[in-house]
């Protein structure tokens, strides 16, 4: 029977490999077009106003596909325009697509239009903005192979869970599955779908930063599309195609996802969406994972977890501030906190004591690649901790992982920090010159605590709409209890009080009444102060402790109390859920639908305050525009694809001239010319007018520079450095399981 | 019992009580007379102008006739007011004026003596008004609704009283009073949007009050049953009661004519459209789970759940809102007949409540009946095999037959006008509803609030109506699901883990298809049959109905299976549905409460005679607005003589002097059914569409004499009401004689 089954498995999968060869043909299916226009031939005026007219095209039908509109337009000054595909009598949802405005000076612009059943009536409708129909060069709609790319994709992952399913349900049936790990497994999936129940939608809302972190995935997928600079330091299609160093400043870790996902072909915002999912299951594997490691009880792992999971402040960072990179550092914080907790409290001489360095070195790497205010936050805690416990901190072997683990997140991540030190030092940029407000005000309300049922909020002052930025009401009830227990039960538990405390201290100094102005005024220590912004902040930190806590403290209840116990942790599991349930409701109820398929819609100067552009920049001043070239250079043939320029000059006036290119005038772009010598064209010392790339253009000269984002030789080194640590590491984990297997062999 | 003191005493005051009111409603009702006249300027509109005041008159239901003549319709408004009354003691909104009318015919309920009584008008200033006398008749209305109330008091206190008594001789189960307490917690809890004495404004609610006065009138018009409501459609008659079955609204429709207000009444039906949920959803799932708790549970999840709340009380659907109460007997019914072994002798009455719940839906709402013929098809292709059944097949055969005879009464006239009648209706198959369908995320939203809109064109979840089923119903979908996966179910080998497994899949299914995701614009597109079903669904958030259902006893089928297992996780279940009824049920409850708007209507005349929703039952063509009281206009050379109108009826004498054919338009929408003749020599006049579809009475040339048009029912929807009144008698009988059977087998065991 079980060999007929395992039969029948292996035929599924031989059937799902034939249909996924099947379908991979049409992925390599070549492009055709099937509707094309040159400018004035567009159509008739539909609409003529004094500020605008419309022209729509004839009409033409689309199959099932997913097409891409490309526009070749000639714009001049104070002119744009608008342009979408349209259609009558079509079915629902049959076609998603937004319009897209193009400005002045951008020559080409394309965008993808998603088909998912026919339409026999679509077309072309352009608004011309101070325009005409001449400024519209060519408009071509060609059908691609991006849905059978999506197909296979999906296929795949559809049959991915298939066969998980299966497998899982193989093993329960054959009960290697047992009855814990299925409560386990079913209550995480059933939390994360609870966390994500905003995002059960065909459509998304915005939030706080969402446009900047929408640019930030988009546009790494168009930098890594263009193929401008790997790893990516400046982002291609930023700024109307300067580019923006936001990489250097801001980890892209985690955002590879999103990005890989509309490299497939997915739009933004269903790619935005898979990734929050990610996130969620991410967040609730890698807190179950260190929890139970740290607690050894699988319930009482889930039930951190959970806490974890459902806390307002994690669910307020997803989708009301669309906070990305804190939320995205919350996945890993677990970690660090494992990390910790075994290498203070395990046996030191245990063989197993050194691996736990590797929570830490994974965690704290993975969070500063995602956000440098929670490593600042994380840094800070490891420190107080490492003072707090200092015996332990200085013993022997303690204090060697504790430095290695140090050492080798520098060193692996030096790829990262080292440029974004040097750019630090080497440059101007707007954050640096921002005004440090006073952040006290900014804290939290001590009521606002206590807030039991999290709604979406929307100001961060005063109880009116306020945002909930809390541990969540479960969390605070096992707080609040706690130190009752302990006094009832005259029990002495070092790790519960510390996380208590923990988090009950970092709850305190998110509020108003922290003298954060004070503390401010200090120097350096201000300054560094300064960058957390909000008190709230440490609510991350506050959050990671308490759900650590609620662990350990489930584990000390299960073990030690009676039914009064377990009926309380009953009341606090049902009060976490319900909470959950209402916030996310909330979010859902109070967030207006934004159908976002188009990055090309975004516009390209979603940046917050411009924190990493030059300070001489100024963001109103930006616009498309050709090169600037002074009097008696000549340029031609001037191509641009992301950072990367391909121009000829000629330099005709017999002195040194200078060209200002459509790039932003950052450290680390390079010329490549066809001659060699000094006579040369160079990057200037010197930016042009709005922080510009100014090449300086020897006399004389005549020829085809190209230039692209390069980065430093110390940028290299610092890429080697880390690749090698990797390497070194891969290495050293293959070395020790190796030995383990020969050992266990060894020993029969 | 009869002996017992309190008996006596309460017998004693009832008889007391009756004698006076039996009295009061022999006694001739009064009038009072009022002369005057108001002229109002033309050009300056006034508010609350008093034309009449200081007018005494001892408690009870009168009548408003104040003369008047106006050239303009809904340009003034006249009602009645007193200062001196306590709050409430004074009921009723008033009337608007039309320019066809005379005077105006307005109820008004007055709970204290007055001697300062006004009459009042509010004149937009257009046109000219000017009232004359005033009439102000009393009505024994008040005394028929004392009347009511003390019957309903007695029956109430009498019933306590013999349980009392009974419990004492015969003690009662604790289990079977816990039963009793519980669903009538739930039936209180679920009666509280109607105990706040208004009406909650829904999108439908005018409609179906206009339904409830269609029926009243109808009823007082000498029609039975109703078919035409008279006064609708500014006295022209609608045909809504033929393609809209109202049988459950001639509840409220007697409590009218009993004398109580529109909301009265509208809310003492709901109250007992709740309870009647409450005990047949109760019957029904106490019954499939063999367990009163469950069947406790399952009752609260149903009568509380967020579809019943949405449509009863928030859009205040009373058609959807009303097929819901009998959802639950077809799925016991099908349960029993798919599940139960046919070879035991019980199984010769599964058909019942198959029977009972099909006629109830086709006789409240026909779009919930296709959705449950959908279903039951569904179920019969799974279980195809035992279709084949000779006993299977002929419980379904009773079922369908009987539901057919006792609903055959209105399905003729449906069909009859659906066939030969070119309504609007018929003209809807443009509209698509894919557009309106849900997200993933409403079906899994828990604290809903009445929100603003219901979702159309993408709005989403965003200040979306309740349009969901709650999150408690999917979380017991999620684990009846999981323990399927993990061959929870496997040792079971009854009928009833199968028939829950198919029942399980038939929900997900009908929630996928309440999605925007359903490609129901694809199916509209297949054939023009397929595009009038689906068009006319509207909403594809009507399938939440029976998903509703479908999940409500998947979650009750987990209680069963973890209480048969004496497993914790059974308490732990019916926290969860204690938690999702509270949180979620109840939380709506108290939102609606707070959010909806209201309506206090006492006389249906200030509702206007003029909504029709979306006009759906008119011929096609005709301008709905364009329709107000009217009088006959004739073409040619007819000369009209004299014009009665009534109720579905019209006498005209009328003379054509010329050669040639005439005609005149008698303010009544023409539908199949109404018929002409001359009454001086009984000739049949033809009937024929006038202007905006009124009747055109075609007056031959040289005709004289006196023309009667009325409405008559087709001797063959005569013999169809006659099929069903048998089939109700027949079923009483078999039902009466089963039971005895069933009491003497049981006494002689």
């Amino acid at each position: 029977m079980l060999r007929k089954k395992c039969n029948r498995f292996v035929l599924l999968l031989i059937a799902e490999l034939l249909l996924i060869l099947l379908l991979i043909p049409g992925c390599f299916r070549k492009e055709e077009v099937v509707f094309s226009v040159v400018g004035e031939d567009i159509g008739q005026s539909v609409v003529s106003m004094d500020t605008y007219k419309i022209f729509s095209s004839e009409m033409f039908s689309l199959e099932p596909a997913v097409y891409q509109v490309r526009v070749q337009t000639r714009l001049s000054e104070g002119k744009s325009l608008y342009t979408e595909l349209k259609y009558d009598n079509a079915n629902f949802n049959a076609v998603k697509t937004n319009g897209v405005t193009i400005f002045s000076g951008c020559e080409y612009t394309d965008f993808e239009v998603y088909v998912s059943d026919t339409v026999s009536n679509a077309y072309m409708q352009c608004y011309f903005y101070g325009s005409d129909t001449n400024d519209l060069l060519q408009l071509d709609i060609y059908k691609t192979a991006i849905g059978n790319r999506l197909l296979v994709f999906m296929v795949i992952i559809g049959m991915a869970i298939l066969d998980g399913m299966l497998l899982l349900r193989k093993g329960i049936l054959e009960q290697r599955v047992t009855k814990k790990q299925q409560i386990v497994l079913w209550t995480l999936t059933a939390g994360v779908l609870l966390a994500y129940f905003p995002y059960l939608t065909d459509y998304f809302s915005l939030g706080a930063d969402s446009l900047f972190h929408l640019e930030r995935v988009a546009n790494l997928k168009e930098t890594l599309m263009n193929g401008t600079s790997l790893p990516v330091r400046i982002q291609d299609r930023w700024l109307y195609e300067h580019g923006y160093a936001v990489s250097f400043f801001y980890g892209d870790l985690c955002l590879f996802v999103p990005a890989l996902l509309m490299l497939i072909g997915f739009p933004l915002m269903t790619a935005y969406k898979m990734f929050v999912f990610v996130v969620m299951a991410a967040t609730a594997a890698v807190a179950y994972h260190c929890f139970k490691k740290c607690v050894k009880n699988e319930y009482a792992a889930l039930f951190g977890s959970m806490i974890y999971l459902l806390a307002p402040y994690r669910i307020f960072n997803v989708y009301s501030r669309w906070a990305v990179g804190e939320y995205t550092a919350m996945i890993f914080l677990p970690m660090v906190c494992c990390g910790l907790y075994l290498l203070y409290t395990e046996n030191v001489e245990s063989q197993d004591y050194k691996k736990h360095k590797w929570y830490v070195i994974w965690g704290l790497a993975a969070i500063l690649q995602c956000h440098i205010i929670t490593t600042e936050l994380v840094g800070i805690s490891i420190l107080l901790v490492c003072l707090l416990f200092w015996k332990k901190t200085f013993r022997k072997q303690t204090f060697l992982q504790l430095t290695l683990a140090a050492g080798l997140t520098l060193l692996v991540t030096a790829w990262y920090w080292l440029p974004m030190v040097y750019m630090l030092g080497s440059d101007a940029y707007i954050f640096q010159a921002l005004p440090q407000t006073k952040m006290q005000s900014r804290g939290l309300w001590f009521a606002s605590i206590f807030q039991l049922l999290p709604n979406k909020g929307s100001a961060q002052n005063g109880m009116v709409q306020c945002e909930p930025v809390h541990i969540g009401v479960g969390a605070f009830m096992l707080l609040v209890v706690y130190p009752v227990w302990k006094f009832l039960a005259k029990k002495k538990d070092g790790i519960c009080t510390f996380l208590a405390a923990g988090s009950a201290v970092t709850i305190i100094i998110s509020t108003r009444y922290f003298p954060w102005d004070g503390i401010m005024e200090i120097p350096v220590i201000g300054y560094v102060i300064s960058a957390m912004q909000f008190p709230s902040r440490w609510m991350i930190v506050a959050t990671v402790l308490a759900a650590m806590f609620a662990a350990f403290f489930f584990e000390k209840v299960i073990m030690e109390s009676g039914t009064l116990g377990k009926a309380f942790l009953a009341c606090v599991a049902a009060i976490t859920v319900v909470c959950a349930v209402y916030h996310v409701n909330d979010v859902a109820f109070e967030s207006g639908a934004v159908y976002l398929y188009e990055e090309e819609n975004m516009g390209t100067i979603s940046v917050g305050n411009g924190e990493y552009m030059l300070q001489e920049v100024a963001l109103s001043e930006l616009r498309y525009h050709e090169p600037v070239a002074e009097e008696g250079l000549e340029w031609s043939g001037y191509k641009k694809k992301g950072t990367h320029i391909t121009i000829s000059l000629a330099n005709t006036s017999g002195k040194v001239r200078y060209l200002e290119v459509p790039l932003m005038g950052y450290k680390g772009y390079g010329i490549k010319t066809e001659k060699t010598g000094a006579d040369i064209p160079v990057i200037a010392a010197e930016r042009g007018s709005h922080g510009d790339l100014r090449i300086e253009v020897p006399a004389g000269y005549e020829g085809t520079i190209q230039i692209a984002y390069e980065g430093l030789a110390l940028f290299k080194a610092a890429e080697v450095v880390s690749l090698v640590t990797l390497l070194a590491m891969a290495g050293w984990y293959i070395y020790m399981e190796r030995r383990k297997v020969q050992e266990g062999k060894k020993n029969g | 019992m009869w002996k017992k003191k309190p008996f006596v005493a309460a017998t004693v005051v009832l008889g007391l009580l009756l004698l006076f009111l039996f009295i009061k409603l022999i006694m001739p009702c009064k009038e009072y007379h009022f002369e005057g006249g108001y002229a109002f300027e033309t050009g300056v509109a006034t508010s609350n102008t008093v034309i009449y005041d200081g007018i005494s008159l001892t408690p009870g239901v009168y009548r408003i006739e104040l003369a008047y003549e106006t050239d303009t319709d809904l340009g003034a408004y006249c009602n009645v007011q007193d200062g001196t009354v306590y709050t409430g003691g004074l009921l009723c909104n008033g009337e608007h004026m039309y320019s066809a009318l005379e005077k105006t015919e307005y109820e008004m309920w007055l709970y204290e003596s007055t001697e300062n009584l006004q009459v009042v008008l509010t004149f937009a200033g257009n046109g000219n008004l000017t009232t004359g006398n005033l009439k102000i008749v009393e009505t024994n209305q008040l005394w028929t609704m004392l009347l009511t109330m003390v019957l309903f008091g007695a029956a109430v206190f009498y019933s306590v009283l013999a349980f009392y008594y009974y419990d004492k001789e015969h003690p009662v189960s604790k289990e079977k009073k816990q039963v009793f307490f519980f669903l009538a917690v739930i039936s209180f809890i679920a009666s509280l949007p109607y105990l706040y004495g208004c009406s909650y404004t829904g999108a439908d609610l005018t409609y179906h009050l206009q339904r409830i006065e269609g029926v009243k009138d109808g009823l007082l018009s000498g029609q039975f049953p109703v078919r035409l409501e008279p006064k609708w459609v500014y006295n022209h008659g609608y045909a809504d009661a033929i393609f809209y079955c109202n049988a459950l609204l001639y509840f409220p429709a007697v409590l009218r004519i009993l004398g109580f207000t529109v909301t009265a009444s509208y809310n003492v039906y709901c109250i007992f459209l709740t309870i009647a949920t409450v005990w047949i959803s109760y019957y029904s799932f106490s019954r499939i789970f063999k367990n009163d708790t469950i069947g406790v549970i399952c009752s609260a999840l149903y009568t509380l759940s967020v579809f019943r709340i949405y449509k009863l009380v928030i859009t205040t659907a009373v058609g959807e809102g009303s097929a819901v109460t009998f959802i639950p007997l077809v799925i016991y019914g099908l349960y029993r007949v798919f599940s139960e072994e046919p070879k035991e002798p019980k199984y010769k009455t599964a058909w019942v409540p198959i029977m009972l719940g099909y006629a109830g839906l086709i006789q409240t709402h026909v779009l919930t009946c296709e959705i449950t013929a959908l279903v039951t098809v569904i179920i019969c292709l799974i279980y195809i095999r035992k279709i084949f059944c000779k006993d299977t097949f002929w419980e379904l055969a009773k079922g369908a037959m009987g539901a057919l005879l006792l609903s055959i009464w209105f399905l003729i006239p449906f069909l009859d006008y659906y066939v030969t009648q070119d309504v609007h209706i018929k003209h809807v198959s443009a509209r698509t509803i894919q557009s309106s369908g849900l997200t993933l995320a409403h079906l899994l939203f828990h604290f809903w609030n009445n929100g603003a809109h219901t979702p159309a064109d993408g709005s989403g979840v965003y200040h979306s109506h309740p349009v969901g089923i709650g999150l408690v119903l999917i979380i017991g979908l999620g684990l009846f699901l999981i323990l399927w996966f993990s061959g929870a179910f496997q040792k079971m080998d009854d009928g009833f883990a199968s028939f829950t497994k198919r029942i399980s899949l038939i929900g997900i299914i009908l929630l996928v298809m309440s999605l925007n995701v359903f490609p129901w614009d694809k199916i509209q597109d297949l054939h023009p049959v397929a595009a009038s079903l689906v068009s006319s669904l509207q909403f594809p958030n009507r399938f939440l109905g029976w998903g509703s259902v479908c999940l409500i006893l998947v979650f009750g089928f987990c209680l069963w299976y973890f209480c048969s297992k004496g497993s914790k996780a059974y308490w732990i279940m019916v926290a969860v549905a204690l938690l999702g009824v509270t949180s979620s049920g109840m939380y709506l409850l108290d939102y609606v409460k707070m959010g909806q708007g209201y309506y206090e209507l006492y006389n249906e005349e200030s509702m206007g005679f003029g909504y029709i929703s979306g006009g759906e039952y008119v011929i096609e063509g005709t301008d709905a607005d364009k329709l107000s009281f009217a009088k006959p206009e004739v073409y040619g050379d007819v000369e009209l003589l004299s014009y009665e109108k009534g109720c579905l009826q019209a006498t005209l004498t009328c003379v054509n002097p010329s050669g040639e054919q005439g005609y005149v338009d008698v303010p009544l929408l023409l539908y199949k059914g109404y018929e002409a003749f001359c009454q001086e020599t009984e000739e049949e006049i033809e009937l024929t569409y006038g202007k905006n579809n009124v009747i055109r009475a075609l007056i031959p040339a040289g005709f004289e004499g006196s023309l009667k048009i009325g409405f008559v029912s087709p001797i063959y929807w005569r013999i169809a009401e006659i099929i069903s009144a048998l089939t109700i008698a027949m079923l009483l009988v078999t039902g009466w004689k089963y039971r005895r059977k069933k009491d003497v087998k049981k006494e002689m065991q």
